[in-house]
């Protein structure tokens, strides 16, 4: 079966968007497991059902190209509809994250409205599409068809031509809003700053919201059109944007080491691990040099305070030197055998 | 599969380190010292805590300076409880505290850090004359030697920086060779 480029650019870009979404995923996974805080758990299951958003999307755009047959329009509308489903998961989790972190300062109020108002719609979009599920129509009502020209690739979205609508609709509403307040809160954030790392991290989230932001723009634009050049062109820049705001997710939400690192000011004691700066040489006056540490060595002694009239009267000026076993005045170590096996 | 695993691993270590001592032991001082390179004699005493990371090659110490005033000791235990590294700066001139700060040591020592956690004591200001020694006997004075975890002792001076690069030298061998 020979693929044609419209069909082998969709897969390339499924499998680099899913790519991105799953290294994101993991790498706050491990965040997770580092910080295990409720805010961190909130942004990986965000990200967590975008990723499945995405791969399900995926799935069924490879399926569709590598396994044309009559009941893929059924099994892709199954695969799209969990997808949105995941989709209306992330907006839920991403507002709770926002509220968590204090990016977004609605109060309790506010809250349960939006997810009585929220999960309300979710319970509708559900039943909906379960109910065209199992009667296995053809889609009349809940779902429209957009075909990707003749290279047999379609998506699936819920309709906005009937009174249905207003469910998508006020999704993708939610969606916009939420994740526009996010973005506003880091962007202001971002120019507050007071310190380099959050100047930058803040920038760096901003970022990633506004290219996740620009993914939901982009599936609206399947509305528009159907031209097999601009639905491409979509699905391209939407592949784009999920990568991008992955790569500024990472760098912003999980704060990897080598970015926090190259904000910091070196210190004078890394710079001496570096070999970069000397040790200061150590006058005569002060008690311990390396001249007479090494002495020490050669000619052991153990300095016995002698106390006279207090019972702890540690005065230097009094000391009897005698010969004993061999010790470094100034440095003791007491090590585990079970630490150096280690 | 070993190549995927590496770019998802951690190269740098992550070390939690307190700082603990009494006050006017020279805890900030010392930090400032290792940040700087410079004896500071402007500082002014911790309230509560202050926070500093230092990176050297493949490791990254998260230290915790805590204020070693009476009315911040109660904190210590909760950044006691979670570090790997317990530095406890004894001011070798301050004869009049020497049970005192001994007393707290052995209290954190036996109560507040877990058992795998190196132990570090720095007998600090081994600038001035009139100091105690680092000896043998300061040791059994100070009870080191019965302790079950990890430890050194290491006479520093905040003003030449006498000890503290064998010190942190030690300390960072100690983590690299954890893996």
């Amino acid at each position: 079966m020979a693929l044609t480029f419209i069909q082998v650019l969709f897969m390339i870009i499924s499998a680099i968007t899913f790519l991105s979404l799953s290294f994101l995923v993991i790498t706050l996974f491990r965040k997770y497991l580092e910080k295990k805080t409720i805010g961190t758990m909130l942004l990986l299951l965000a990200y967590f059902d975008s990723l499945m958003a995405d791969v399900l999307i995926d799935i069924s755009v490879w399926l569709q190209i590598l396994m044309p047959n009559s009941k893929i329009i059924f099994a892709t509308t199954i695969l799209m509809f969990l997808s949105v489903i995941f989709l209306i998961h992330v907006i839920a989790f991403m507002y709770f994250f926002g509220n968590r972190v204090a990016l977004l300062k609605d109060n309790d109020v506010v809250k349960a409205i939006y997810t009585t108002f929220f999960f309300g719609l979710w319970g509708a979009y559900a039943g909906l599409g379960l109910y065209e599920i199992i009667q296995l129509q053809s889609m009349p009502l809940f779902y429209t068809i957009f075909p990707v020209g003749e290279e047999n690739i379609f998506f699936i979205f819920p309709s906005i031509n009937n009174w249905l609508s207003i469910i998508p609709i006020s999704f993708m509403l939610i969606g916009t809003l939420t994740y526009f307040r996010i973005f506003y809160r880091c962007f202001k954030l971002a120019r507050k700053a007071h310190n380099k790392i959050e100047q930058r991290t803040n920038t760096y989230n901003w970022l990633s919201v506004f290219f996740y932001l620009f993914t939901g723009i982009t599936l609206a634009l399947y509305y528009l059109s159907t031209n097999i050049y601009i639905m491409t062109f979509v699905f391209g820049i939407r592949g784009i944007s999920i990568i991008l705001a992955s790569v500024y997710g990472y760098l912003g939400w999980i704060q990897p080491e080598f970015i926090k690192k190259s904000f910091r000011e070196k210190t004078h004691i890394s710079l001496y691990f570096e070999g970069k700066v000397e040790k200061p040489i150590t006058p005569e006056t002060f008690i311990s040099t390396p001249e007479t540490r090494e002495k020490e060595i050669q000619t052991p002694v153990e300095k016995i305070i002698t106390t006279t009239d207090t019972p702890l009267s540690l005065n230097t000026d009094i000391l009897e030197v005698t010969p004993s076993k061999p010790s470094l005045n100034d440095t003791y170590f007491e090590e585990k055998e079970s630490d150096l096996d280690q | 599969m070993s190549f995927l695993l590496s770019l998802f691993q951690n190269r740098t270590k992550n070390v939690a380190v307190t700082f603990c001592g009494l006050d006017k032991a020279g805890k900030t001082t010392m930090v400032d010292f290792l940040k700087t390179g410079r004896f500071n004699q402007n500082t002014h005493a911790t309230l509560g805590m202050n926070k500093e990371i230092i990176d050297i090659p493949g490791l990254t110490f998260n230290i915790m300076d805590l204020g070693g005033q009476e009315d911040f000791r109660c904190i210590w235990h909760e950044a006691n409880e979670k570090t790997d590294v317990l530095i406890y700066i004894v001011d070798s001139t301050d004869f009049n505290r020497f049970e005192e700060t001994k007393e707290i040591f052995h209290r954190i020592a036996e109560t507040q850090i877990k058992d795998d956690v190196v132990i570090m004591v720095l007998l600090n200001k081994a600038d001035i004359s009139t100091r105690m020694d680092g000896g043998s006997d300061f040791i059994s004075r100070f009870g080191l030697n019965k302790l079950h975890h990890t430890w050194s002792l290491f006479v520093t001076s905040s003003f030449s920086g006498q000890g503290v690069y064998e010190a942190f030298t030690w300390l960072s061998e100690r983590f690299k060779r954890r893996g």
